[in-house]
């Protein structure tokens, strides 16, 4: 059943509120919790792990991590607990959606040590080099039109049934985010792993692959095949919503 | 500018002495002998409403224990010849373009099949003008709930059934994978019939009409409003659901073996030409609900504008062999009169706008007219007035305790209501008022997979029959590869009435809600339909 607009509005609302709150986070930068941007500030010699690490503490590092996760992906679960809300018990509702949330953001946690491994490795070896961001722009795109990737977009767009009673219905959404959290990363660690690499343009970079995840999470299921596409559904959603809210007001 | 009429398939007994049959059969000809890389071949035309030929592993190989559908893989399909080509496919940016356009389970429905039609009719009437035939020639209807000759209409015209045309030529109406030849009419189980046409609302909260005025599925005559992404559930209208896919599944039927006939698979149901006069009769319907039932299409800028409103595609039609593209829009295409047919004004009109033909006076059954159901539940007073809030909300308040596997004709499965919500749902019916409207309730379906697009599933709720449903698009929302994303259909089902009657007997047991599922024919070997869960909810006012 679909949820009412003013719940849908109401969910969306509050979902894009933390959102907008983590981008001016992670733009201002309050305290250096970003991570990327220490890695930029070092030298042109390569430094070592323990400089990294004294300069760019691992809980620092995963603090940054989490608000790149939640302002970066965020948008993407309007949907998901939409259908969470629309599915569930009245009293499961707001349960089930924190669990799908945990659960989503917990597996990218995972990804990220991995991820930011690399970037330290990167950091260790070549600092304030373009190369291996060349590199992984080169494989994001690459992975960008492959199969493999549609096929995890696809199943991005599942919506398991969930169990409506008890504790069942917890695990059901939990299980449910670590799925989605998975798929997610299986379609844009590519994309993410970039904007990490850059020594400079670091912003910008994670405002544009935000743009192209989003985009991408819109567009219907595909059959997975290599096929060239453009990202740009956002733009396009955009566009036409503002010619009707014109002509509305004209 | 004239204005052209669709006529009856069943003039002069649906034979080939009617012209309008003729030369659909004449022109059909033309249309199949140009390959599939032509634009304005019969094959690329089915393909744009769906296709199971790119790319070739969509449907996958068979499975040990699994039933094996590669039957429906059009090289595989003996209705299409050699000429088709089919290993020269045309470029992959006019597939893209083109290909597997067609809008189910969406309020755009009605009118991509409307654009559909008017552009295979000028395509064909172009070949048909070429062959020496009447200039005003119109695409014929077949409408199987006509009851002027006693129900005879109900059968596939028999031109239809003719291997030659009368000079001897193969018939390319003929299709041997179409194994129904016969509509079952009627408002029992497994039946078609013209109930949605008494729906006064096209989409939730496109109209703010009576309370209660027909929503036989929940999604009202034209079907869930379809924003962004269209995933996640199916939300089929009135007309789509019944007659639409109903008869989708009937003149598809089943053979010996179980397989479906490609009219009752939407990836392969436009090969058959039975298709046009079938989709023919539900633009009928569609045109007969707005003049003469006086009902108002959606005015939303978002339904108006289509698809593109929220990023996808636009619907798109090849004008000729060269793939010259109309573009078009659901307002280009509101009335039959004047549609905006590339850049130029189109009309036609059908030779009976009848609202219904089958069921002439509005249904109590399945409709939940308030008043009738004030009056059953003992309220008196004036309630004319009371008009429906454009807003409902929506709570779950029953389930199943997890998914059940259809694995025979007949499956029993009991359902748990949550105390606490289901309070809500009681209380709404002890304290109804006119100033108090009591819950509808709906019994949905959910995450509906498998295969077997021509079964249909009979639901009943403590030995109460509910509803019937069409399984036309089961396999392609099922395909885990597919471009449905596995998804599934979804089924909603007012149960209302019945909650009522059990209400006013007292028989509601919150630990068990008895639900029954039947299917009209047998489940393919080695595999059966699952439902991912069966949920209760109250919808109010």
């Amino acid at each position: 059943m679909k949820l009412s607009s003013d719940k849908r509005s109401a969910i969306s609302l509050v979902i894009i509120s933390i959102n907008i709150a983590a981008w001016v986070l992670l733009l201002t930068n309050p305290g250096h919790i970003l991570t990327m941007a220490h890695c930029s500030d070092m030298g042109t010699s390569p430094p070592s792990l323990q400089m990294l690490l004294i300069i760019t503490p691992i809980s620092l590092l995963l603090t940054g991590w989490a608000l790149m996760v939640i302002a970066m992906m965020l948008p993407k679960l309007i949907l998901p607990v939409w259908y969470i809300y629309g599915c569930s018990l009245k009293h499961h509702r707001f349960p089930s959606a924190l669990l799908f949330v945990t659960g989503y953001i917990a597996v990218w946690m995972v990804a990220g040590l991995f991820l930011l491994s690399a970037t330290l490795a990167v950091n260790l070896l070549i600092a304030q080099s373009y190369l291996p961001a060349l590199i992984a722009g080169i494989v994001a795109l690459l992975w960008e039109f492959s199969p493999v990737k549609q096929r995890c977009l696809n199943r991005g767009h599942k919506h398991p049934a969930l169990a409506a009673f008890g504790w069942p219905a917890s695990r059901d959404a939990l299980l449910f985010g670590i799925n989605h959290g998975l798929w997610c990363i299986g379609s844009g660690w590519a994309l993410m792993l970039l904007p990490m690499l850059l020594p400079k343009g670091h912003d910008l970079a994670m405002i544009i692959v935000t743009f192209i995840m989003l985009s991408e999470h819109l567009e219907h299921p595909q059959v997975p095949r290599w096929h060239l596409r453009w990202r740009s559904k956002l733009i396009r959603i955009l566009f036409a919503q503002t010619q009707i809210g014109l002509k509305r007001a004209l | 500018m004239s204005t052209f009429t669709r006529k009856n398939a069943w003039n002069q007994n649906g034979t080939f002495d009617n012209p309008d049959l003729l030369w659909y059969a004449k022109a059909l000809q033309v249309m199949q002998s140009r390959p599939i890389s032509d634009p304005s071949s019969w094959w690329f035309y089915a393909a744009i409403h769906g296709e199971y030929l790119l790319p070739k592993s969509v449907i996958p190989p068979p499975q040990p224990h699994q039933p094996d559908y590669c039957y429906l893989n059009w090289v595989n399909i003996k209705y299409i010849f050699p000429a088709a080509q089919l290993s020269k496919t045309p470029l992959k940016k006019v597939t893209n373009l083109f290909w597997d356009q067609c809008q189910h389970a969406t309020w755009y429905f009605t009118p991509w099949h409307r654009g559909y039609l008017v552009a295979i009719e000028n395509i064909l009437r172009a070949i048909i003008l070429k062959l020496g035939g009447p200039a005003d020639w119109a695409l014929p209807y077949w409408n199987y709930l006509n009851q002027s000759t006693s129900s005879a209409q109900a059968n596939i015209p028999p031109a239809f059934t003719l291997q030659h045309l009368p000079d001897g030529s193969a018939n390319p109406l003929f299709v041997s994978e179409r194994y129904g030849l016969k509509i079952d009419v009627g408002n029992g189980e497994y039946s078609v019939h013209d109930l949605c046409q008494w729906d006064t609302i096209y989409n939730e909260g496109s109209t703010q009409g009576s309370v209660g005025a027909g929503d036989l599925t929940g999604y009202f005559y034209g079907g869930g409003k379809t924003g962004f992404v269209h995933s996640g559930g199916s939300e089929t209208g009135d007309l789509e659901d019944n007659p639409h896919n109903a008869v989708h599944g009937m003149v598809g039927g089943e053979n010996a073996n179980n397989q479906s006939g490609i009219m009752g698979v939407p990836n392969t149901a436009a090969l058959d030409p039975v298709f046009y006069l079938h989709h023919a009769n539900i633009d009928r319907m569609w045109a007969a609900w707005n003049e003469t039932g006086k009902n108002k299409n959606p005015a939303d800028a978002s339904w108006l504008a289509g698809p593109s409103a929220h990023g996808n595609p636009r619907f798109v039609m090849p004008l000729d062999s060269k793939g010259t593209p109309w573009y078009y829009t659901p307002g280009d295409v509101l009335t039959t009169t004047n549609l905006k047919y590339n850049k130029t004004a189109y009309s036609y009109t059908y030779d009976d706008l009848s609202l219904t033909s089958y069921d002439t006076t509005p249904p109590t059954q399945f409709r939940t007219n308030l008043l009738e159901r004030f009056a059953k539940l003992n309220i008196t007073g004036e309630g004319k007035d009371i008009q429906m809030t454009k807003k409902k909300k929506q709570e779950l308040v029953g389930a199943s305790t997890g998914s059940i596997t259809l694995k025979s004709r007949e499956t029993e499965t009991s359902l748990q209501l949550n105390a606490t919500a289901w309070k809500s749902v009681s209380k709404g019916l002890v304290e109804a008022s006119f100033s108090s409207i009591p819950d509808e309730v709906f019994l949905q379906l959910e995450g509906v997979k498998g295969g077997g697009d021509t079964n249909f599933l009979s639901v009943y709720v403590n030995q109460e029959f509910v509803k019937s449903v069409s399984l036309f698009g089961l396999l392609s929302a099922s395909l885990k590869g597919g471009a449905h994303g596995d998804a599934g259909l979804t089924f909603k089902f007012n149960i209302t009435n019945i909650i009522d009657n059990l209400h006013l007997n007292g028989n509601i047991d919150v630990d068990s809600l008895n639900i029954q599922i039947k299917t009209k024919s047998e489940l393919p070997d080695g595999g059966g339909i699952t439902i991912g869960r069966i949920g209760v909810y109250r919808v109010s006012q």
